[in-house]
C-alpha cells in the first residue's frame, strides 16, 4: 500500500537514481570499511579499499549527472527518495558481503605441511574430528581446539605435524568427546607428551583442558574469557568475512568457567577485535601479545608457531619456512613485543 | 523594503553574472547531489568507528537523524496545510536557475531534512557533523541564489530540522526504548 503512495515518474529517472545510489553506497561501504578495518565488507585490501571507495563514488557521481540531463525539472519527491536510496544502499551492502566472502571462501587455500596420513572420525552430532599423523611411531599429542569448524588452525596444525607432532583437530565443542577418542586410542601415541592448542572458544576449551592430568602445556590464542565476548555484532566483520561470523555464532554456545593453570601460555593479537587488547590484559594479566595480529590471523603469525614448537618441544621442521606457511603477505610482519 | 526580500535579491543577484557559479549553484541546489551526497555519508557512519563506544554513538546519531527526518516531515506538511508562501519567482523578480516548484515556499523541506542530518550527527561525531553543516549551508545558500527560496524559508526550514532532531535526543530517555532494540537488533545480525 505504502508503494502504491509513491510515484517514480516516467523514464529512465528512478532507474538511474536506484544504479547511482547502489554504485555510491558500494563506494562508501568500501572507503569507511577500509578506515575501519572491516575485512568482511572489503573488496580490496584496506590500503586500498579507501581509495577504490572514493573513486567509486566519484564516477557515479559523474556517471548520474552525464546519463541524466534533466535534472532541472520537477522528478522524484521525497519518499521516492528515500525509498530508492535505501533499496539501493542495501542492495549495496549486500554486494559488499558478498565480495567480503570471496578471499576467505572462493581464492585458493595457502599450501602448508602435509601430514603423513590424515583419519577422519565422526565423534558427536555428525561433527568431525580430524587426527593429522606424522611419520614415526608414538608421536607426541596435540589437542587443537578450532573456532566452530573454521581452517583457523590447520596452517600451524601443518607445522605441528612437521614438527613431530599427532594434532587432533576438533570443533571447541566436542573437548569431551576427544577426550574419549584419545583414551580410547592411548596405543598410538606418546604416553606422557599431550599438549592442547585452540583459538577463541576453543583457547578457553584448551584452557580448561590444561587443568586436566596428563596435559603438559597449553597454548590459547585469543580466548573469549566470558560469554559477551562472544556475543555477535559488527566487530566480526573486522576478524572474517560474512558468512564464517555467521556460522561461528550461530549456534547458542556458551563459555566454560575456568582458572588457567601455570602450564598455560596465553597469547593475544594486539589488533584483535572481538577481544580488544586492554580487555585482554585484564582478564588475561599474564597473557602475551603479538604484534599485528588479529582474532584469525594470530596462528598462523611467525611468532605464534615459533612459541608453539618451543612450548611443545618439537623440532622446527626443515621444510617449514614462515615465508610458505603463512597466508597472507600482512601477517608476516608479526613479531612478538619484548 | 523588507529585510528578508533584500537579502534575498542580494543573493539572487549573483546568478548570472559568472557562468561558474551558476554552474556551482546548480550543482548544489538539484534535487540529488547534496540530498544524496548526505544520506550516503550518514550510510557510511552506521559502519564507522574504530570500537564498540565509537560505533555505538554513531549508529545513535543515525537513528537520531531518521527520526528527526520523519518529525520534520511531519510538521512540515501540517505547515504546509495551514500557511501557504508564494515563491519568489511567483511575486518577485528573480533570476531562476531551478525549476519552479509547487508547494508553499515557507519552510523549506529540503533545508529542514539536511538540517536533521546536521542536528543528528552533532552531539555524536562532531568531525563528521561539521562536514554536513558545510554542505547544508551551501545547499541553503544555493536555494536563494537559484531564485527558489527566500532567506527566512531557509531559516524556517532549518530551525524545524534542528529542533524536530533535538527534541527525541532531549528525551532520549523514551527515545532510546525504540533506537536500542534495533541497534541490537542490527548486532544479531553482525551489522551493528
Amino acid at each position: 500500500m505504502v508503494i502504491g503512495l509513491l510515484n517514480f515518474g516516467e523514464g529512465l529517472l528512478a532507474l538511474n537514481y536506484l544504479i547511482f545510489c547502489t554504485v555510491a553506497s558500494l563506494g562508501v561501504l568500501q572507503f569507511v570499511a577500509g578506515r575501519a578495518r572491516l575485512v568482511g565488507l572489503m573488496v580490496l585490501p584496506a590500503q586500498w579499499s579507501r581509495w577504490l571507495g572514493a573513486v567509486v563514488v566519484v564516477s557515479a557521481y559523474v556517471w548520474f549527472f552525464s546519463v541524466q540531463p534533466d535534472l532541472f525539472i520537477p522528478g522524484l519527491a521525497g519518499g521516492e527518495f528515500f525509498t530508492l536510496f535505501a533499496i539501493g544502499f542495501l542492495l549495496a551492502l549486500a554486494l559488499a558481503l558478498a565480495f567480503g566472502v570471496i578471499p576467505n571462501r572462493v581464492l585458493p587455500r595457502p599450501a602448508f605441511p602435509q601430514p603423513f596420513k590424515r583419519e577422519e572420525t565422526v565423534l558427536n552430532n555428525g561433527l568431525r574430528a580430524e587426527l593429522w599423523l606424522p611419520r614415526g611411531a608414538l608421536p607426541p599429542l596435540v589437542f587443537a581446539f578450532r573456532e566452530s569448524e573454521t581452517d583457523s588452525l590447520d596452517v600451524l596444525s601443518g607445522v605441528l605435524v612437521a614438527g613431530g607432532a599427532a594434532v587432533l583437530l576438533v570443533d571447541e565443542s566436542l573437548t569431551d568427546q576427544a577426550l574419549e577418542f584419545v583414551e580410547k586410542n592411548a596405543g598410538r601415541f606418546h604416553p606422557t607428551r599431550r599438549y592442547a592448542i585452540g583459538v577463541g572458544r576453543g583457547a578457553d576449551r584448551a584452557l580448561q583442558l590444561s587443568e586436566a592430568n596428563g596435559v603438559r602445556g597449553a597454548l590459547a590464542l585469543g580466548p573469549l574469557g566470558r560469554d559477551e565476548n562472544a556475543q555477535r555484532g559488527l566487530r566480526w566483520l573486522r576478524e572474517t568475512d560474512y558468512l564464517t561470523a555467521w556460522s561461528m555464532n550461530g549456534k547458542k554456545k556458551s563459555i566454560p568457567q575456568y582458572l588457567p593453570s601455570k602450564n598455560a601460555t596465553i597469547i593475544f593479537g594486539d589488533e584483535d577485535t572481538l577481544l580488544p587488547p586492554a580487555m585482554a590484559r585484564e582478564l588475561f594479566p599474564n597473557a602475551l601479545m603479538v604484534a599485528g595480529a588479529r582474532h584469525f590471523t594470530l596462528a598462523a603469525m611467525p611468532a605464534t608457531i615459533r612459541l608453539a614448537l618451543d612450548l611443545f618441544e618439537l623440532r622446527a621442521a626443515p621444510v617449514t619456512t614462515s615465508e610458505r606457511v603463512l597466508p597472507r603477505k600482512r601477517v608476516m610482519q608479526g613479531e612478538m613485543p619484548d | 523594503m523588507n529585510p528578508d526580500i533584500a537579502l534575498f535579491h542580494f543573493l539572487n543577484d549573483f546568478a548570472d553574472t559568472s557562468p561558474p557559479l551558476d554552474w556551482l549553484a546548480r550543482a548544489l541546489v538539484n534535487d540529488y547531489a547534496v540530498s544524496t551526497l548526505l544520506a550516503l555519508i550518514i550510510g557510511g557512519l552506521w559502519f564507522s568507528g574504530q570500537n564498540a563506544e565509537e560505533r555505538w554513538r554513531n549508529q545513535r546519531a543515525v537513528l537520531f537523524v531518521l527520526l528527526g527526518i520523519a518529525l520534520a516531515n511531519v510538521v512540515i506538511k501540517l505547515f504546509q496545510m495551514n500557511y501557504f508562501r508564494p515563491r519568489p519567482f511567483a511575486t518577485e523578480t528573480v533570476k531562476l536557475l531551478f525549476y519552479r516548484p509547487s508547494v508553499s515556499s515557507f519552510p523549506s523541506e529540503p533545508v529542514a531534512t539536511m538540517f536533521c542530518f546536521v542536528a543528528g550527527v552533532w552531539s555524536f561525531n562532531r568531525p563528521v557533523a561539521r562536514w554536513l553543516l558545510f554542505f547544508s549551508t551551501a545547499f541553503a545558500f544555493a536555494r536563494v541564489i537559484a531564485g527558489v527560496h527566500y532567506p527566512s524559508d531557509i531559516v524556517g526550514g532549518a530551525i524545524i530540522g534542528i529542533v524536530t532532531t533535538w527534541l527525541p535526543m532531549h528525551w532520549a530517555r523514551y527515545t532510546d526504548r525504540l533506537i536500542h532494540p534495533i541497534i541490537r537488533f542490527g548486532q544479531r545480525l553482525n551489522l551493528a
